[in-house]
């Protein structure tokens, strides 16, 4: 029996570790053939720490929140009484488990090995099959071939734009060049996303199998996987599976015997949201300064040193061993028309599930949402989804049938990106998620083109004001102009899409910008400086909002109802969150 | 490259394919702005002014970056491009913390160039700055008296620091000298175009409408009520502040345009609005004034004995009043009721109180005003207003009830209302009461319908609620077509300047309507300010020195009482130039070149439409050439990537992202932390003022400067520059007009010598030594001495013992005319440079350039010999950048480890003197890959063989490996370039200029002999060669030297004696000779020994042509006058004629001895004019056969330095030097 503990950033920011200290410290007393190992993230990341015990004939258990004090019961039910325990049980392979749902309705292809094996462990990964793909691909030495299989499968790419991975990889082919190189986009920047931080902690070699499999198709020699600084752990689990894919001669020379060498180095990214984009990524390798050019040339023409270079993203080159194995056919029969495979979500927001899914292309975001997340926290009003991060859009409630395909996601005015999905209820204020979203924008701006640089500045000003009740006649106009324009003449794609959650709450939500201006009202109740505090009868006189009042706005003697001078208010909502009969309404 | 057809702007066109849209288009014509791009740059599409559409394109795309292709249709300009362009605009500006114009230029109502006139004044340049003034305002002298200047009281920024600029002074003192001279050129009017116009009234709106509307070619009659023209001016405003002298020398200069006057002809009595229009003009202006007054509203107002002040005034103008006696009460605050105070003090009264109904913080009345006002005596009561007007025993007034007043809360003026103190009501005696509390326009009486006909049938004359005319501010259109108006009749009683301003902008809109058929406003020029963002505070001033106002001469106050003297004495030169120094020049010195401000005005951009957050920075002036001021800059990059793609330095990046990105020095410190060359690309490429030049002028403008061509004359490069020219001074060095990407770029000799070459320094008068002292002479007193002592046979000379030496910087014309001198008149064939003495064995003449810049920028291989190109050849440098930066490799020879050798492919790094030997190497290596390289060279390839490249590589000191790769490297490239430097300072072998000409040839490769004087090439061309001119060949000039055997002298531009290293042979031979006549730009070693000294003119002082190292034929135009009075032809041309041989030297011009050169020297007959856009090397002649010897190759010759030979250089290098050195000590300090 062995017990695997998901020791991914999100387990270790729970107290993975300490778990995995208690286990290891207690686990090897309890019985002959029990050890406790490492694993990635399953992808729960609201019932961290998960622990599984895996019996010797595969029966499975997971557990959530393990944390170190519930290893002694955990140990002596399970481990050595043979009795689950029921309560934390979220999902097994006996069909039991509370959360089973979350799991059940996910098709993990890239996510296919995490949280099941270690990923510090290049042995794990060859038991489940690793580096058999590549194998082939070198043996069947036949380029154009895997090409046609990644173009069959109907793969594109993962990264937010969606761009079809096998056309990617002929133009790369077919551009003429001494060098050509294969760079994994591991900068991972959506503020919520950690779709690729998880695969690349948890399964680092199938990342670097689909690159070297990549740099076989392309006929490239060299690959760099630029990571994020952000990502130690990441960083860390890559290095490991590099140098053991080099010792195993996976990477480096002579690849199984063959001609073909292929190898990988490792680049740290300084941190900017724009190294994302494809032009400035290269500049960024290459020493220069984070900054787009125009396009074309496109880097598949002119791109590394001037070499032709296609550059994946991480879950696009994670999805490529597993297609290579199973044959384009067995992908492409998940998902639409245009649309196949799978797709990572990270669930984030007012969703009760919070985590990494993979759900199978042409599910609907009602499914995602109320069947694989359990629906919206705590009782509350599902609102809207956010969907691609900066370079998205809300999606509202009303569209909740929306299917997760490039073209239906599109059509709202969002964009499926590369998989951060906020979820929103009620007391979200659709005006400052725009503003939200366009502060990290406009402060990720490379500062090179104007629209984006001056611009996105202009519409947060404008954005800002409106949420601190100063909005103006006219706001809503200038904000929609100015975001037709920055849309339209930007250099790259943050700039040309920066504008989208503006936009689609615009679109969708406009009713909320009016309110922030002409009645300078907050609707969701979110906006501070537009809240009106009140208190009603309910209130007791317990006098405990009077002593946290910072501004002396409240007046009242014991036991009587209280009032708020609003002019005195400065709407720090203290006395909001103290009070314990809610009696403090905000307007 | 494959030709693809597109359309643009309807229009089909061919284009290279991998051309961009934006240079396709500006190839046919078609212009599409841009402030990102530069040509010499890779497409960098930041900016996103350059968009346009293109069919098909989901958005308009950046022309700068798209590529054309077949079948494209694009289209320029249309409203989606425009609006598009002018957000760009719009978005750039909110973020361009900048003032384009000083504030005081704003401040004033009309618009004077205020910074550009107080930097003439700080030049001296007095006409100038009063003909800047008139573009504006045609009566400075008046205004500079009368003014209310607000460019002083709320425009001048010195007001944040202590007081501000005396600028009406300043404007004074330099229209009082006009006024004083009568010889100064001043503007003629245009030919009469057969329009005439009608001015009624002669006021300041009129008098300035007439003067306008004169300069046009109008042909205009003014009409005035009153006996004398001037209206207000005259009539309102005391002698003692305007004295009628000064009135009249202004307006008669406006009648002497050929503006007629009629006086004593008032409108409404002697015409009508409706005989003007039967009259045949064009357009009539209304400039009749606002001759009403307010009245008191007391009890005996009507009281003999009370006057309106205005009309006191007027006839006291008329000469007409007299009798003021006694008491005189004053009731007003403003500049009429103080004029009416000292007026009446000078009539004779025996006191005079002032009386208003505020407090002195209110009063209206100019603060200088006040104060002289009290200096005189005037009383003033403040808080005071008149109840009743109290009559005497005879009816008259005997006193004024008065009442105290408080003062309220703000009216709808913005002042304290003041009003009256119950029960505080007192009297003050009175003989005399001037009312002086407002006036008002009086033309309802004129339209009531009381003047029969006075408008045409059907017509009305639109009257404001203040009975003022309605008029249209930018045009002064009334409701009456083709009738204009302006100053106080539309106003109401307001300024001078003000009128003035009304009149010059009616005078605009009228000419045309004249012309169009509708009037139109003057056109309005995007302006910049600071102020539209936020208050400027002292951290936006340029200095935060204090300096004191200097304060105007007045006459002492007791001396004025009885007299009409005027007060204000003016300043006196000194004064009026110290304080034009006091001028912090706020407006941006790209004021005129700006492209920003260029295209702002174009698309009509706003300012406001984006107003928000701007970022701030302080001026940056560390560095002593260059001023950085990031405010100012829009984040185009142009700076970063010139100096990093063409320079190949990368002084400059961006720092920070987003909206807070900012370009910066690279280290994020100074300049001078930077590896910056100062070469000045940055200034020229940037598109707004945020890298400038830090002029050394005293004050730099900025003016709207004549561009001229010319050509840098400090090194062989030649480079094709311009200079920027206002009021005959040299105001800065520029990009030439046709440079183009691969050739057009220069360094910082080019950019910055100019200011060296400026008089200061300058020779500037000749000389004539006697007795053993030299004394100033004038140039024709000094040039017929010297043809006294040089004409033979009285100079007793044979030609034999003549010697002329001219200056490799001499244009080739001086060159030209110097040697005729010297064969026709001197008799001598004795012509050479001093260069052309010392380095005999090196001397290759028949070694010359084959190739040009532009082909090294293109090479594909390039072989760098005897050169360092970083240090002393920047701009071929750059070329060779350029060729590298697209691909080329460049082989480096020398045993130098510099910038050069860095960025080279191969560097076969041979020991000293060993270069001879690598380049034979690698010929032998490149000849095993290419075996037909050498055939055609039977010599070279026996020594070749003969010596064994083992053995090339062990005299070189260089592995053969090392020559292997070089050979293979130019193996595998096509168009292949040898550089090296025919003057280089290094140890050299005595053949190796042939041999690296052969090896150019055998490599299939052309030749850039680079030459380290400007005009080297032209001096051989000239006939000015080694040995002399031709005739002579084998005289042995330098021998001749040496045996004491030359006795007269002539030395044009070279500076033996001040030239340390030089051969001392050699000077003893010239020290021994009997007559030293010495040409030069600066006082040197030499011209200090010279019997006679010549002052000679620079490059930018005469026009003429210099051949470079190419062999390029480059021509330049005279751009400001010679320092001396003469140009160096003429100086030469003249002492033939005083030898004898006018004749033989009479030309008109420079041109004409071009022309003779063109007859008499192969490869100079095309025609060549300044700028003259692509210039090859002259084709004609094939460079001879070059003989390359290997028995003399070997022999090591050590060159002798001869740098210091020319003064000019040495100069720069030394005022470079100690500014850089005080920059540099300035920033430790700091």
């Amino acid at each position: 029996m062995r017990v695997l503990v998901g020791l991914g950033t999100c387990g270790i920011a729970a107290g993975a570790e300490a778990t995995y200290a208690a286990l290891a410290e207690k686990l090897p007393g309890l019985g002959n053939g029990l050890r406790v190992e490492k694993t990635g993230c399953v992808g729960m990341c609201y019932r961290e720490p998960v622990v599984e015990v895996r019996a010797d004939d595969g029966s499975r258990w997971q557990y959530g929140a393990v944390t170190a004090d519930r290893v002694d019961r955990l140990l002596a039910e399970h481990v050595v009484g043979g009795t689950p325990v029921a309560e934390w049980l979220v999902w097994a392979s006996d069909g039991s488990g509370a959360e089973r749902a979350f799991l059940d309705r996910q098709v993990r292809i890239v996510l296919r090995n995490c949280g099941l094996i270690d990923p510090e462990d290049i042995g794990q990964y060859l038991e489940v099959g690793g580096y058999e793909a590549l194998r082939r691909v070198v043996e069947q030495n036949d380029p154009a071939a895997v090409i046609r299989a990644i173009t069959d499968s109907g793969l594109r790419g993962r990264g937010g734009a969606g761009f079809p991975t096998g056309v990617k990889w002929r133009f790369a082919r077919e551009a003429a060049g001494t060098h050509k190189y294969i760079i994994c986009n591991a900068d991972e920047g959506d503020p919520g996303a950690f779709m690729d931080r998880s695969v690349l902690e948890s399964d680092p070699h199938s990342v670097l199998e689909g690159m070297a499999i990549a740099g076989f198709a392309i006929g490239a020699a060299d690959g760099y996987v630029y990571v994020r600084a952000e990502y130690p752990k990441a960083i860390e689990r890559l290095s490991i599976a590099l140098a053991q894919a080099e010792e195993r001669g996976f990477l480096g020379e002579g690849i199984f015997g063959s001609g073909f060498g292929f190898r990988i180095k490792l680049k740290e990214g300084a941190g900017a949201f724009v190294c994302g984009e494809e032009t400035a990524l290269i500049a960024s390798i290459e020493g220069r300064r984070g900054m787009p050019r125009s396009r074309p040339p496109f880097p598949a023409e002119k791109g590394l040193w001037g070499q032709p270079t296609s550059i994946n993203n991480v879950e696009t080159l994670a999805n490529v061993p597993w297609i290579v194995r199973n044959g384009p056919g067995a992908y492409s029969s998940l998902g639409t028309a245009e649309s196949k495979g799978t797709k990572v979500f990270a669930m984030a927001g007012k969703v009760r599930r919070g985590g990494l899914v993979e759900v199978p292309m042409g599910i609907t975001i009602r499914e995602i949402v109320r069947d694989v997340c359990g629906g919206i926290k705590e009782g509350g009003r599902f609102k809207a989804v956010q969907m691609g991060g900066p370079s998205g859009g809300c999606i509202p409630a009303e569209l909740e049938n929306t299917t997760i395909d490039y073209e239906s996601i599109a059509k709202t005015g969002a964009i499926m990106g590369s998989g951060g999905l906020v979820v929103m209820d009620e007391t979200t204020c659709m005006v400052d998620v725009a503003r939200f979203f366009l502060e990290f924008t406009q402060r990720e701006s490379c500062g090179k083109c104007t629209f984006c640089r001056v611009g996105t500045k202009r519409m947060l000003e404008i954005l800002t004001r409106i949420t601190e009740g100063r909005g103006q006649e006219g706001d809503i106009e200038r904000l929609e102009a100015l975001a037709e324009l920055v849309k339209n003449d930007s250099l790259c794609g943050l700039g040309q899409t920066a504008p989208n959650p503006v936009l689609t709450t615009l679109r969708y939500f406009r009713g909320e910008y009016e309110a922030h201006i002409n009645n300078r009202k907050c609707p969701a109740h979110h906006c501070l400086p537009l809240l009106t505090y009140l208190i009603t009868d309910v209130c007791n006189g317990c006098t405990l909002c009077v002593r946290v009042c910072p501004s002396g706005a409240i007046t009242g003697e014991k036991k009587q109802v209280h009032l708020i001078d609003p002019a005195v208010c400065i709407r720090c909502d203290e006395c909001y969150r103290v009070c314990r009969f809610d009696a403090i309404v905000r307007d | 490259m494959a030709l693809v057809r597109l359309e643009i702007d309807g229009r089909r066109v061919t284009a290279e394919a991998g051309r961009t849209i934006l240079e396709v288009a500006r190839e046919n014509g078609i212009s599409i702005p841009t402030l990102c791009h530069d040509d010499r740059l890779e497409p960098f599409a930041s900016c996103y002014l350059c968009v346009v559409r293109v069919s098909g394109a989901r958005t308009l795309l950046p022309s700068c970056a798209t590529k054309v292709s077949a079948g494209m249709i694009v289209e320029t300009t249309n409203e989606e491009i425009r609006r598009a362009r002018r957000a760009a605009l719009e978005l750039l500006l909110s973020d361009h913390y900048a003032d384009c114009v000083g504030p005081c230029q704003l401040s004033c109502p009309a618009g004077i160039d205020i910074q550009g006139y107080i930097g003439l004044t700080a030049l001296g340049k007095y006409r100038e700055a009063v003909a800047l003034i008139k573009e504006k305002n045609p009566l400075p002298a008046i205004c500079g008296r009368v003014c209310t200047r607000p460019c002083e009281t709320t425009g001048c920024r010195r007001n944040l620091l202590d007081e501000p600029v005396g600028i009406d002074y300043i404007k004074r003192y330099v229209s009082d000298l006009e006024l004083a001279e009568r010889d100064w050129p001043r503007p003629a009017a245009a030919p009469p175009n057969g329009r005439k116009m009608a001015v009624v009234g002669a006021g300041p709106a009129g008098l300035s409408c007439a003067y306008y509307l004169a300069l046009d070619g109008y042909h205009v009659d003014i009409l005035e009520a009153l006996p004398e023209p001037g209206g207000m001016l005259r009539y309102g405003i005391p002698e003692y502040r305007l004295p009628k002298d000064v009135l009249d020398l202004e307006i008669g200069q406006i009648l002497g345009l050929g503006a007629t006057l009629s006086t004593n002809t008032v409108l409404g009595r002697d015409y009508s609005i409706t005989s003007l229009k039967e009259g045949g003009y064009d357009a009539i202006f209304l400039g009749i004034g606002a001759w009403g007054s307010s009245k008191l509203r007391v009890p005996d107002e009507d009281a003999p004995g009370v006057l309106a002040g205005i009309d006191f005034l007027r006839e006291v103008g008329l000469g007409q009043q007299a009798g003021l006696h006694g008491r005189v009460l004053v009731f007003g605050g403003g500049n009429t009721a103080i004029d009416c105070a000292r007026s009446a003090l000078r009539l004779g009264a025996e006191e005079v109180r002032l009386l208003y109904r505020r407090t002195r913080a209110e009063m209206p009345a100019n603060e200088m005003e006040i104060v002289e006002a009290r200096h005189e005596g005037v009383a003033m009561d403040y808080l005071t207003a008149p109840v009743r007007v109290v009559r005497g025993p005879s009816g008259r007034v005997e006193a004024v009830e008065c009442v105290r007043m408080e003062l309220g809360p703000p009216d709808a003026s913005g002042r304290p209302s003041p009003r009256p103190v119950p029960g505080s009501e007192f009297r003050v005696g009175a003989d005399f009461v001037l009312v002086a509390i407002g006036q008002s326009a009086r033309v309802e009486e004129l339209i009531d319908g009381r003047i029969p006909g006075f408008l045409p049938p059907g017509e009305r004359l639109d009257l404001s609620r203040w009975k003022t005319i309605q008029a249209d501010d930018h045009t002064g259109e009334t409701s009456i077509e083709g009738v204009f108006s302006g100053g106080d009749v539309v106003t109401g009683a307001a300024t001078v300047i003000e009128a003035i301003a009304a009149g010059r902008r009616a005078a605009y809109a009228m000419d045309r309507y004249a012309r169009f058929g509708h009037a139109e406003a003057e056109p309005e020029e995007f302006l910049s300010k600071k102020d539209a963002f936020h208050s400027v505070t002292v951290a936006d001033l340029r200095s935060r020195e204090s300096s004191p106002r200097i304060s105007m001469p007045v006459l002492l106050p007791e001396l004025r009482r009885r007299t009409f003297a005027e007060v204000e004495r003016g300043l006196s030169p000194e004064d009026a130039w110290r304080e034009s120094l006091r001028c912090m020049e706020c407006g941006c010195s790209a004021l005129f070149t700006c492209d920003l401000r260029r295209y702002a005005t174009e698309y009509g951009a706003k300012v406001g439409t984006y107003l928000g957050q701007a970022r701030e920075h302080l001026l940056d002036r560390t560095h002593p050439l260059i001023e950085l001021d990031s405010n100012k800059c829009i984040l185009c990059g142009r700076c970063v990537r010139i100096c990093d793609e063409v320079v190949g330095i990368g002084a400059f990046g961006f720092v920070r992202r987003g909206f807070d990105a900012v370009v910066k020095p690279a280290l994020g410190g100074s300049l001078l932390d930077t590896d910056c060359v100062s070469c000045g690309l940055c200034i020229d490429t940037c598109p707004t003022g945020a890298i400038a030049e830090r002029n050394t002028l005293t004050k730099s403008g900025p003016w709207r400067t004549t561009h001229v061509e010319s050509v840098c004359s400090y090194c062989g490069a030649g480079c094709r520059i311009g200079y920027e020219v206002f009021g005959g001074t040299l105001v800065e060095a520029s990009r030439s007009i046709h440079a183009t990407a691969a050739d057009g770029n220069y360094c910082g000799k080019g950019r910055f010598g100019y200011a060296t070459l400026r008089p200061g320094e300058r020779l500037s008068r000749a000389a004539v030594k006697e007795g053993g002292e030299q004394r100033d002479e004038s140039v024709d007193g000094a040039l017929r001495r010297a043809a006294e002592r040089l004409r033979p046979p009285e100079g007793g000379r044979s030609g034999d013992e003549v010697a002329v030496f001219v200056s490799p910087r001499l244009s080739n014309e001086e060159i030209y005319l110097a040697q005729k001198l010297a064969r026709v008149a001197l008799g001598t064939c004795n012509v050479t440079s001093f260069a052309h003495l010392v380095n005999r064995e090196l001397w290759a003449p028949e070694v010359r350039s084959t190739a040009s810049s532009a082909d090294l920028s293109r090479a594909e291989a390039v072989l760098v010999v005897n050169s360092r190109l970083d240090e002393e050849h920047f701009v071929a440098g750059l070329a060779a950048n350029q060729a590298i930066r697209s691909g080329g490799r460049l082989v480096y020879v020398g045993p130098e480890r510099n910038r050069t050798a860095l960025f080279a492919a191969a560097h076969v790094r041979c020991r000293e003197g060993g270069q001879l030997f690598a380049v034979a190497g690698i010929l032998g290596e490149y000849a095993r890959l290419e075996p037909a390289a050498l055939r055609s060279h039977p010599g070279l390839a026996a020594w070749i063989e003969e010596t064994g490249i083992d053995q090339l590589a062990g005299l070189a000191g260089v592995p053969r490996a090392d020559l292997a790769e070089a050979g293979r490297i130019l193996a595998e490239s096509s168009r292949k370039v040898v550089v090296f430097n025919k003057d280089y300072r290094g140890l050299r072998r005595a053949g190796d200029e042939r041999l690296f000409a052969e090896a150019a040839e055998a490599l299939g490769g052309s030749l850039l002999a680079l030459r380290e004087k400007t005009n080297m090439q032209g001096l051989l061309d000239m006939g000015v060669g080694p040995s002399g001119l031709p005739g002579s060949a084998g005289a042995d000039i330098a021998g001749l030297l040496r045996d004491h055997r030359i006795k007269t002298v002539v030395i044009l531009g070279e500076d033996p004696f001040g030239s340390p290293g030089y051969p001392p042979d050699l000077i003893e031979g010239l020290r021994a000779a009997e007559l030293l006549v010495v040409g030069d730009l600066f006082p040197t070693a030499t011209t200090a020994a010279a019997d006679i000294v010549l002052p000679l003119s620079s490059t930018a002082e005469s026009s003429g042509t210099m051949t470079n190292q190419e062999g390029r034929i480059l021509a330049f135009d005279r751009a400001v006058a010679p320092v001396a009075g003469l140009e160096t032809w003429e100086i030469l041309c003249s002492l033939a004629a005083h030898l004898g041989h006018g004749v033989a030297m009479a030309y008109g011009g420079t041109g004409e001895v071009s022309a003779e050169i063109a007859r008499a020297v192969p490869g100079y007959s095309g025609a060549h004019a300044a700028g003259d856009p692509a210039p090859e090397p002259p084709g004609g002649a094939a460079p001879a056969r070059i003989g390359f010897d290997p028995a003399l190759a070997v022999a090591e010759v050590a060159p002798v330095q001869t740098l210091a030979l020319d003064a000019s250089e040495a100069r720069l290098a030394r005022w470079l030097g100690e500014s850089f050195r005080q920059a540099r000590a300035a920033l430790r300090r700091a």
